[in-house]
């Protein structure tokens, strides 16, 4: 499958296209689309505090900001080999299927509209119709939860609600463990 | 064909984006620039005043006078502001950086455009040099003002290079050539016109300050404190070396007041954020520029 192919297909042939790409796992492309939907990201956003005159821009110093949005780039690809081998594993002891190469290459180009939510934001924000942008960019962010669900049942080869539990169990796992420390330091529990 | 006009369409949407992104962070400063309206240009200065170029991850917190340079020249060139509020919070620093700022806030005065200073928690040495050179100095009660005096610092590292067993040769043009070196003691003529320097500084420190302070203080009066003691906002404001206490937006409103400018006119900071500077490319360069090391530097601070 061509670049072209692949970004047409992820965007308007998604099952399919993901599918393909969780099988023929071209590691090296997929790593660089993620690297570059997230570089190019941050800056669209920093764009975007700019132009809305952002605190955060007031109150951190200027090098601790990019220093935080590279360092933030960086995590996020280690963060991703992580989530993809966690939601491997998970999916190996419900379901016995695994699959954590194809997951990483399925979530990395299910990234990809990812990068129209912020210019896009930020575009109308110029033309100063800002919430209409962040109605859009909200949209996006949902398009891309949606094809984070299709990158996992694809590679997986699982239902659509198999593939949600995968999902969200490693997000409720975490939840459950941040609830019973805040409920430990509460109760002033020695551990 | 059709798949390739899509994403070729959506290549250029984000190449034409990233372009107008860059453009907007770079220009961060000229934003909201009013057609036909008048606005206050606020100049932070922070930090150790610095003449240094570059700026990268070692300089959160210094001042550097070509980037404050800059946006004194952005505040004369642009009709649109009418007043520059200074909001010093600086323990001083370079002689040369402060008397360069200075000299660029004269200019901006002379174009008929009101200078307000706000101290903040320090306005000392090179930061009350500069302060002199506005229209109008508010401190806060408890600012730390004064330091006025110049100092220059050496370092005879004669001891330790005997320990290491480094012996430097030298071969000079004059026999002043290498005065100041770190590898001997000053000789008794060097010394004396090593303090010639500092005094010269110092007697254009006292002129800064009463060109800038006519009718508030007198010579008299200025020598008395003028020791390099420092001194709060409240004893400064006794002494003649500020106008007012009040804090920052005081300063706000006292620049409205002098420019003539409605309540509600808008505020902009002119040196914001630098994004390329801010990536700390030119860290390696400033490392650089600190091993190869300017020994001698005459400081206000």
């Amino acid at each position: 499958m061509s670049f072209t192919e692949s970004i047409y297909g992820v965007l308007f042939e998604p099952a399919a296209t993901l599918r393909d790409l969780a099988e023929n796992k071209p590691y090296g492309r997929a790593l660089l689309i993620f690297l570059a939907v997230t570089l190019l990201s941050l800056i669209f956003e920093q764009a975007l505090m700019v132009y809305n005159d952002s605190e955060t821009l007031k109150i951190l110093p200027a090098n601790a900001v990019w220093m935080f949005n590279i360092l933030g780039a960086l995590l996020s690809v280690l963060l991703l080999l992580v989530i993809s081998g966690l939601l491997s594993l998970i999916s190996e002891i419900i379901y016995g299927k695994f699959n954590a190469g194809g997951i990483m290459v399925a979530l990395c180009y299910a990234s990809i509209p990812g990068i129209l939510g912020p210019p896009v934001h930020y575009a109308l924000s110029l033309a100063g119709v800002e919430w209409l942008g962040a109605i859009l960019a909200l949209l996006v962010m949902v398009w891309v939860l949606v094809l984070q669900v299709i990158a996992v049942r694809e590679s997986l080869q699982v239902t659509t609600g198999q593939a949600i539990l995968i999902l969200v169990l490693p997000g409720l796992f975490s939840l459950i463990l941040l609830t019973a420390l805040v409920v430990t330091v509460l109760l002033g529990v020695n551990i | 064909m059709n798949k390739k006009l899509v994403v070729g369409v959506l290549v250029l949407f984000l190449a034409v984006m990233t372009i107008v992104s860059l453009w907007g962070i770079t220009n961060a400063g000229g934003r909201g620039k009013l057609a036909g309206g008048s606005a206050i240009g606020v100049i932070e200065i922070n930090g150790v005043i610095s003449g240094e170029t570059g700026g990268g991850l070692l300089s959160g917190y210094s001042a550097n006078a070509m980037d404050i340079m800059e946006s004194i020249r952005q505040a004369r060139e642009r009709e649109d502001i009418k007043a520059v509020v200074l909001r010093i919070d600086s323990p001083g620093g370079s002689a040369v950086a402060s008397q360069e700022i200075a000299l660029e806030l004269d200019r901006l005065r002379q174009e008929g455009k009101k200078v307000i200073t706000s101290m903040g928690d320090m306005c000392t040495s090179g930061g009350y040099w500069i302060a002199c050179s506005s229209d109008y100095i508010m401190a806060n009660g408890a600012t730390l003002t004064g330091s006025i005096g110049v100092i220059m610092q050496l370092s005879n590292l004669e001891g330790l290079y005997e320990k290491v067993g480094i012996k430097e040769e030298v071969i000079k043009s004059g026999k002043h050539k290498d005065m100041g070196s770190a590898t001997r003691t000053l000789t008794e003529e060097e010394r004396r016109l090593l303090e010639d320097i500092v005094g010269d500084s110092y007697d254009q420190f006292l002129d800064q300050v009463l060109k800038g302070r006519s009718g508030k203080i007198s010579r008299e009066k200025l020598l008395e404190v003028a020791d390099g003691r420092i001194i709060s906002g409240r004893q400064a404001l006794e002494l003649g070396l500020v106008d007012g206490i009040g804090n920052y937006y005081d300063a706000l409103d006292k620049a409205r007041e002098t420019a003539g400018l409605p309540e509600d006119s808008p505020v902009e900071i002119l040196n914001g954020i630098d994004f390329w500077k801010s990536l700390g490319l030119s860290v390696l360069g400033e490392l650089s520029e600190q091993v190869q090391g300017r020994f001698i530097e005459l400081r206000y601070q």
